[in-house]
């Protein structure tokens, strides 16, 4: 067995073996070197690699379904306020049952509340590098580690700290995503519309995205629409100018 | 009564194609009919149902991603059922087993890796790999997983990363990688 360091081009052929996407004639070429001690090694390191990042990945998937779901339960315990049953609203349970019976067996259009947790996700850290094992923590790197564990209580006290040093930095961006995750959507607002005008500002489009969010779950399609219609109509390679034009046509379907 | 079948529509292209709300509607689109049907046959609380329904999401992107599913022979309701329904099969004792086999067809869900997010604390080295992505920039940290798990091209990294050309997705990808593998070296030695 050879011991030979392994090359970037070995390199890239394992990773096309383990990711599926072997050209012509590499699968036997694999097959032969398999039998190599280094090529051997690196298989399995890239194979670690991959389960790490898939694990990773599918953790990050699940996190995000149960905030989905959270928002979902959120909202409908609010819909629900108690009342008597007086014969109107027996009557009006009775319409309400073959109208759900009705959505049961057709396709629903799903509402903005639906709309908003299907799109809705924090938008990531571009701000400050967070090296967790780094010895000092500044309480800006401290923020984003809240930030990014979702506890967004805790990471919204850093922010408003942090915009009492400098009012007008990029966290402000940050603190709206983190009111909109606290579902204090309505304080988000104004924040994310003041950055989505500043010709330049580098988080205008994606201040446009989440303020058309945030009009979503107040009930403000109209507004919603305008600034979609701005994302969808961006250069191509625009921030979520994609996500941005499928959302409008979820909404559109739903006037109809 | 089956599971409710709703449109394929071009659900394995839209994943390929780089959309990671993918799995965001097939959750929002399918789970209230998913814990009507559920409700039924399993004596669990809406919290473990949906709990198991966020793992059967998961395990079906996972499938697709990683080409165990390359094309639906039925609707993904009915694959999303069939996973959680096996799922719960192992988690409730109290389950009713009448009518279950009718109704979603296990053969077609033969390839979905049931087991997840299992494999990251295997060994010393994947802990030391897991470290070390969670060291790199945010950047690094989404172009990786959006190549290596969500499997996207070059092309839609482009497109989801406002990158300006796919060799520039290319070279990110390997300094990326070449970061890690030196983090990984040093915390090794």
């Amino acid at each position: 067995m050879s011991n030979q360091p392994i090359s970037e081009a070995d390199k890239e052929l394992i990773e096309r073996y383990l990711l599926k996407r072997l050209k012509k004639g590499e699968a036997e070429q694999v097959a032969t070197r398999m039998t190599e001690e280094a090529f051997a090694r690196e298989v399995k390191w890239q194979q670690q690699f991959l389960d790490v990042v898939k694990s990773q990945s599918q953790q990050d998937i699940k996190k995000e379904l149960q905030q989905m779901e959270n928002k979902l339960q959120g909202a409908s315990a609010t819909e629900s306020p108690a009342r008597s049953l007086r014969p109107f609203w027996l009557l009006a349970a009775a319409v309400l049952l073959i109208l759900v019976s009705l959505w049961f067996f057709y396709p629903r259009t799903p509402t903005t509340d639906d709309l908003f947790a299907m799109y809705y996700q924090p938008y990531p850290n571009e701000l400050v590098k967070v090296e967790r094992s780094t010895p000092k923590i500044s309480a800006q790197q401290q923020t984003f580690i809240h930030y990014q564990s979702e506890e967004f209580e805790a990471a919204l006290e850093g922010f408003d700290q942090w915009l009492i040093d400098s009012p007008q930095s990029d966290a402000r961006f940050y603190k709206a995503i983190t009111l909109m995750s606290l579902d204090r959507t309505t304080e988000a607002i104004p924040i994310l519309e003041s950055i989505a005008a500043q010709q330049g500002h580098r988080f205008r489009q994606a201040a446009k995205w989440y303020s058309a969010l945030a009009y979503l779950q107040t009930d403000q399609a109209a507004k919603a629409k305008v600034l979609l219609e701005q994302l969808s109509a961006a250069p191509k390679g625009s921030f979520n100018r994609k996500a941005a034009k499928e959302l409008l046509a979820k909404l559109m379907e739903g006037n109809q | 009564m089956k599971p409710p079948q709703t449109s394929q529509s071009d659900l394995l292209l839209s994943i390929k194609a780089g959309r990671p709300e993918a799995y965001r509607e097939l959750y929002g689109q399918h789970r209230s009919d998913f814990l009507r049907w559920a409700s039924k046959r399993f004596d669990l609380d809406q919290d473990e149902l949906t709990d198991v329904f966020q793992d059967a999401v998961v395990a079906f992107y996972t499938a697709i991603v990683e080409e165990r599913i390359t094309s639906l022979e039925s609707s993904p309701a009915a694959y999303l059922f069939g996973i959680a329904r096996k799922m719960l099969l192992k988690k409730s004792s109290l389950h009713k087993r009448t009518n279950l086999v009718a109704e979603v067809d296990d053969s077609m869900i033969e390839q979905v890796d049931l087991k997840l997010y299992q494999k990251m604390e295997a060994d010393h080295q994947s802990q030391l790999i897991r470290q070390a992505i969670d060291q790199l920039g945010s950047s690094c940290q989404k172009l990786i997983r959006l190549f290596y798990f969500h499997r996207y091209s070059t092309e839609a990294i482009k497109e989801r990363m406002g990158y300006n050309s796919s060799d520039v997705v290319r070279s990110q990808k390997l300094k990326c990688i070449k970061q890690l593998r030196k983090i990984v070296t040093k915390r090794n030695t």
